[in-house]
């Protein structure tokens, strides 16, 4: 094999290089005593049960008049948006002038395992909603949702269209059976009633498993053999080690409302269709007619761009724009890119339709 | 040669040393700090661990290259370090929890090796046996099919696993063999196995075969799990205990007041909001009637006027 040489000294180079590194590694651990996440400053205005509504007021002289009120997905917890100062993309909007209000959905326990899509949109979502405009004193506010909270916010902005002013949705699956779609091809013969059965609520950890599952080298061997070389300085390490107590700080899935999800958008597709059910209630998407902005990542292994992508025939939008990042699921909001490119992106295009 | 073994003895002392220091250094030692919120401690563990790895294969590729080995075994030998790996994440993906494996064994499912569940084994339960009433046999055949079943998946999913490695391997072997410059390092050469592995895996997983191992092997985890949480609440009932179902009942009864509860609270306030626009202006809706009335009887009049013009 001619592409295929290797010299002993510089073998022995490298492993010795390799074997410094994690001696330096051990070192810089030693020396951190808090992973600190949540940087900007917030206070708790609402909650219910164990969700818990912020607010991040805003900085600056030239404030957006309308409110807006970030909605995460149920996995994982929104401090993504504010892991560290320099990657925070909330500190950016906040810093724009937008009055931000974030959801914590908090961590379900076996109490909550029968609660619903219905519990969660007309209940959670919609009591969110009203209490952020009573706080801001406003007849309405700007939703952005991330990921299944993007998912959240289309279902709401249809069902309640005449609270929200814009939407904004981010990495957000619309069409689930795009052929590209890694999790529906693993999801096709997984049985969710048992999963329910057996666990009552989704394990988080198990879903984190099955995310870094769909890159099992890249996520797992790989990552590992990578890590000495994130470990060399305190800030380094910092970085990496916010971002592992993110994706290690994964809530359960309340069952029923993993059941229906899984079932109603994985499994049959059901929102592009025009019949997923909330509750009573039939969601259509044509129902959204206000301006929307949506924003995914190139090379997003868990929802793909196609997924995302699907929204602009499915609305009925006059006020439609698609921003199409080179990133992946996680970039699009810790990258540089999303510092320098997505968050003023938000904050203009709102700025532009908030006024009046 | 001499130099390469000088070199060789030189790096090795070194290692050692390294080993040694890391061995005898606080941060090993010392219990990760107790604010630290990430599972400090694994995180070591897993560093220690791959490190580890990493440095067995690098130095056994240095034995091998000093014994003149060809290179098409090394890669050989690449594949087969890299895969053991894979094999242990995969187990311990798809391993039976800890409670499960003990209740098992506590009922002779399994022997102390984890070996299959033999048919030998089932032929016995399949008697009468002293001291273990019908539904007792019927249990625990019924639990020797589903451990059965269990065994089963994981074959044929790690068959699958090992198809997506054979690709990656002949992809692999097709990349070295046409590498310009020529892979040097060991990293590069993971970088490359990276690639191609993750590529290989994407593929498999749009074919229905990888679907359907995937699909049994979480299925027939969840369905083995499921069936010693019966087991167990069949067990608690019978102590007077309360069992999950029971408790789920009470939960789900209490969820559905909940809700009522909620679409009681939508509905007082919208009510409360139509109250409170009343009183804010209480004639208006007296006045939009009678803005209707007008309306329609206008509407009355242009008719009857257009018929008298005609």
């Amino acid at each position: 094999m001619a592409g295929f040489q290797f010299d002993p000294t510089q073998l022995s180079q490298e492993l010795q290089a390799f074997n410094q590194q994690l001696a330096q590694s051990y070192q810089t651990l030693s020396e951190i005593r808090e992973v600190d996440v949540w940087q900007t400053p917030k206070t708790e205005i609402y909650r219910q049960d164990k969700l818990r509504l912020y607010h991040c007021p805003a900085q600056g002289e030239q404030r957006c008049t309308t409110p807006l009120l970030i909605s995460y997905a149920l996995v994982n917890r929104i401090y993504m948006i504010d892991l560290e100062p320099e990657r925070s993309l909330l500190r950016r909007l906040v810093e724009g002038g937008l009055d931000v209000y974030l959801i914590d959905w908090g961590h379900p326990d076996r109490a909550d395992r029968f609660l619903d899509l219905d519990d969660y949109i007309h209940g959670y979502l919609n009591d969110c909603v009203d209490q952020v405009c009573l706080h801001a004193s406003s007849d309405q506010l700007n939703l952005l949702g991330i990921c299944q909270g993007g998912t959240f916010s289309l279902c709401y902005s249809a069902l309640y269209p005449q609270k929200i002013k814009n939407l904004i949705t981010m990495v957000t699956p619309v069409d689930f059976h795009t052929p590209d779609n890694m999790l529906s091809a693993l999801a096709r013969y997984v049985d969710t009633d048992l999963a329910i059965q057996c666990y009552g609520n989704l394990p988080g950890e198990l879903l984190n498993q099955t995310y870094a599952s769909l890159m099992p080298m890249a996520l797992g061997v790989q990552k590992h053999l990578n890590m000495p070389g994130q470990l060399q300085s305190k800030a380094q390490a910092l970085s990496f080690l916010r971002m592992e107590r993110w994706l290690e700080d994964s809530p359960d899935l309340a069952g029923e409302a993993f059941r229906e999800f899984f079932e109603q958008f994985f499994k049959q597709n059901l929102l592009i269709k025009g019949e997923a059910m909330i509750g009573e209630q039939r969601v259509d998407l044509k129902q959204i007619t206000q301006p929307v902005l949506n924003i995914f990542g190139s090379h997003d292994h868990l929802v793909p761009p196609a997924a995302s992508r699907a929204l602009e025939q499915a609305c009925s939008s006059q006020d439609y724009e698609a921003l199409e990042l080179g990133a992946g699921h996680i970039g699009v909001f810790v990258s540089g890119k999303a510092q320098t490119v997505v968050a003023p992106k938000i904050v203009d295009w709102l700025r532009l339709r908030s006024q009046g | 040669m001499s130099e390469f073994y000088q070199q060789m003895e030189s790096w090795l002392h070194t290692q050692q040393q390294y080993w040694q220091q890391l061995a005898s250094s606080a941060p090993l030692n010392t219990p990760a700090p107790a604010t630290a919120p990430v599972a400090m401690a694994e995180l070591i563990s897993r560093l220690g661990s791959q490190g580890e790895q990493f440095r067995r294969f690098g130095e056994s590729l240095l034995q091998q290259s000093s014994l003149s080995q060809p290179l098409d075994t090394q890669l050989d030998a690449f594949v087969s370090y890299i895969q053991q790996q894979q094999t242990d994440l995969l187990l311990r993906r798809w391993q039976l929890p800890e409670p499960v494996i003990a209740m098992l064994r506590g009922q002779n499912l399994l022997d102390s090796q984890l070996t299959p569940f033999g048919d030998s084994l089932k032929a016995i339960l399949s008697t009468a046996l002293p001291g273990v009433t019908a539904s007792q046999r019927a249990r625990m055949l019924a639990g020797a099919e589903l451990y059965t079943q269990y065994q089963q998946a994981l074959r044929e999913y790690l068959t699958q696993a090992n198809q997506i490695s054979l690709q990656a391997r002949d992809q692999l072997a097709k990349t070295l063999n046409t590498a310009e410059p020529p892979v040097h390092s060991l990293t590069e050469l993971h970088q490359h196995w990276t690639r191609h592995y993750d590529s290989a895996y994407r593929e498999a997983v749009f074919t229905d075969s990888y679907q359907q191992a995937y699909g049994n092997i979480s299925n027939a985890l969840m369905r083995l799990q499921s069936f010693i949480q019966q087991w167990r609440d069949e067990q608690y009932e019978q102590a007077g205990l309360v069992s999950l179902p029971l408790f789920d009942q009470v939960l789900k009864q209490q969820q559905q007041l909940r809700k009522q509860l909620r679409k009681q609270q939508q509905e007082n306030l919208r009510l409360q909001q139509q109250l409170t626009q009343l009183q804010a202006a209480p004639w208006q809706p007296v006045m939009e009637q009678m803005q209707t009335q007008i309306d329609q009887m206008t509407r009355q009049l242009a008719a009857l006027s257009s018929k008298d013009d005609a």
